[in-house]
């Protein structure tokens, strides 16, 4: 037992070091501080805008309407904030991806990984960890202006929290995605534009596919594969179980597949 | 302590290793020799993991290297031809990144940094960004990451490739430092650097090994000799006077400087040779014996197997 868990600190230490190797390279170079700045100028103008329509639309409201409880803040002002989040996110996170395995098989450093005593799990996870630590710094800048709202609003926590906990779902896929797709080139143009049809194809093709076929068994199947639908679960102020089991389960797969993409490159 | 056996490796139609097959014990040093695209860095990076094999096994410590891969490549160090170094690292922390991931104890990983700094004299580099040190510090920090697990076995391809003579020396020295304390094998195809550090050789030519052996072992093999004679006014009468010696196979004559062939039984050859000069009034200037070197070697073998890529 003791043994065993040796084993399993020396294999977790090993993946927090490649975590924490790529994380600071991600986060010191220029191109992380110029999305963040980029993303924050987007953001705030949304924000913004959204805050101005919801202000105006509160005064104009009827007595009667604002008595019974008024607007609800989070579908005027949080709602557009997380869909520009999301939108972002499409395009960011290959931006963060592309370098993990493409730089390392550009530069040959990828054979320090291969030679050292690391599984190939070892090394997706790790990389995977440290885009998502990445990512988590971009959503954690965006959820400043919920608590900036919160300064001179009072509203119910649950669905801001709850689509916040959704969009890092829903960004584990894109950086899982990511991942994918920089293990499955080793140009870093071609692993960012890869990554980026990867997050447009599962946002937009789950949700047309489903017209394709009448049979009821493909139609709820692929309803069940319909990211944005679960997406939209979270950001609706519910935590329903199976969506959150379905995107752990993607993102188990998708990280599979990248174990699989790095075990191919040593029989090619 | 590596035992290659049948190693075969196709890319699509190209045969890059024909059923390769040698073995080094614990604690040799070994070159792996052979022209530029004859499969040294396939059969390295095979060995180290890094590719896996068409048919055949690799074996480290009696562990095939794809049946055991954590296990065979804890023991194991690699230096690839380019150095796996990331520019925007410091040195210090660089080696510290390669302790963990190659499962350098947490309480060993400060002392085992600096004790590889130690060995491979990167103390005055030791708080820079690799990007900005120089070509031969970099492969030095190569080194020391093959290092950082103190590997019973190193595996350095080509690691004095693009050095200046200094720089080539002082890396020469490092790895003669080195195969004290681990079995190393040295690819390259740079002969004087096997004939400076290594006791055997194995010469890979178009993916087969074509010799393996001791260095002394093959120089015997080959066991040609030769002398120059050079002289102050060459004749044709002292042409022929050398060539009627006993024990001389041939003589040829280069403006002045007569290379003479010298049959292997052949014991006073040197001493007939300079009394057949001075005897003959010719002006004698010089007398030297030909060594044959790993070059003769390695160029007769290439030549007598189909010629180099």
């Amino acid at each position: 037992m003791q043994v065993m868990f040796n084993n399993l600190g020396v294999y977790v230490r090993q993946i927090m070091a490649l975590t924490k190797k790529d994380f600071f390279q991600i986060i010191s170079s220029p191109m992380f501080f110029i999305i963040l700045g980029v993303s924050c100028f987007f953001w705030s103008f949304v924000y913004v805008r959204s805050l101005i329509v919801f202000a105006s639309e509160s005064m104009a409201m009827p007595v009667q309407m604002a008595q019974e409880g008024g607007m609800n803040i989070h579908y005027y002002v949080f709602f557009p904030l997380l869909a520009q989040v999301n939108l972002l996110l499409l395009f960011i996170v290959p931006a963060l991806t592309m370098r993990l395995f493409s730089e390392e098989r550009k530069l040959q450093t990828f054979d320090l990984l291969m030679s050292s005593p690391l599984t190939s799990a070892q090394i997706v996870i790790g990389k995977f960890c440290s885009a998502y630590k990445c990512s988590f710094i971009i959503i954690s800048v965006s959820f400043i202006y919920i608590l900036i709202t919160s300064l001179f609003a009072d509203f119910n926590w649950t669905m801001p929290f709850l689509s916040y906990l959704g969009l890092l779902l829903l960004t584990a896929v894109y950086v899982s995605l990511g991942v994918l797709a920089s293990a499955l080139s080793s140009s870093l143009v071609l692993s960012t534009i890869l990554g980026v049809v990867f997050n447009v194809f599962i946002w937009i093709i789950t949700n047309q596919i489903k017209d394709i076929s009448s049979n009821p068994i493909f139609s709820e199947l692929v309803e069940y594969l319909n990211i944005p639908m679960h997406f939209e679960q979270f950001v609706m102020g519910k935590f329903v179980i199976s969506s959150f089991c379905f995107f752990i389960i993607i993102v188990t797969f998708l990280i599979f597949l990248t174990v699989k993409v790095i075990d191919i490159l040593r029989w090619r | 302590m590596i035992r290659v056996q049948n190693l075969t490796k196709k890319y699509g139609d190209r045969l890059a290793l024909d059923q390769v097959s040698f073995s080094v014990a614990g604690g040799e040093v070994v070159g792996f020799l052979g022209p530029n695209g004859a499969g040294k860095t396939t059969t390295m990076r095979i060995l180290t993991g890094c590719l896996a094999p068409t048919s055949g096994t690799a074996e480290i410590d009696g562990k095939d290297v794809f049946e055991y891969p954590v296990q065979t490549k804890e023991k194991l160090g690699y230096l690839p031809e380019i150095p796996p170094l990331y520019g925007d690292m410091y040195v210090e922390d660089y080696l510290k990144y390669v302790g963990q991931i190659k499962r350098c104890p947490a309480r060993q990983l400060k002392d085992q940094v600096d004790s590889c700094v130690k060995k491979t004299g990167l103390s005055q580099v030791r708080s820079r960004l690799i990007q900005n040190l120089s070509k031969g510090y970099r492969q030095r920090v190569g080194i020391a990451q093959a290092l950082m697990n103190n590997p019973d076995v190193l595996i350095l391809d080509e690691p004095t490739v693009g050095l200046d003579p200094a720089q080539v020396i002082e890396i020469r020295g490092l790895i003669g430092d080195l195969k004290h304390h681990h079995t190393v094998i040295l690819s390259t195809h740079i002969l004087s650097e096997v004939e400076a550090n290594c006791e055997r050789v194995i010469i890979i030519h178009q993916g087969k090994v074509a010799v393996t052996g001791e260095l002394s072992e093959l120089r015997q093999k080959m066991h040609q000799k030769s002398l120059s004679v050079r002289v102050e006014q060459p004749s044709s009468q002292l042409l022929s006077q050398l060539q009627a010696l006993d024990g001389v196979k041939e003589v040829q004559d280069e403006r002045g400087i007569y290379n003479i062939s010298v049959s292997a039984e052949a014991s006073n050859v040197n001493d007939l040779v300079a009394r057949t000069v001075i005897d003959s009034g010719a002006g004698f200037l010089e007398l030297k014996e030909n060594k044959f070197n790993l070059e003769d070697i390695f160029i007769h073998i290439t030549r007598s197997q189909g010629g180099g890529s």
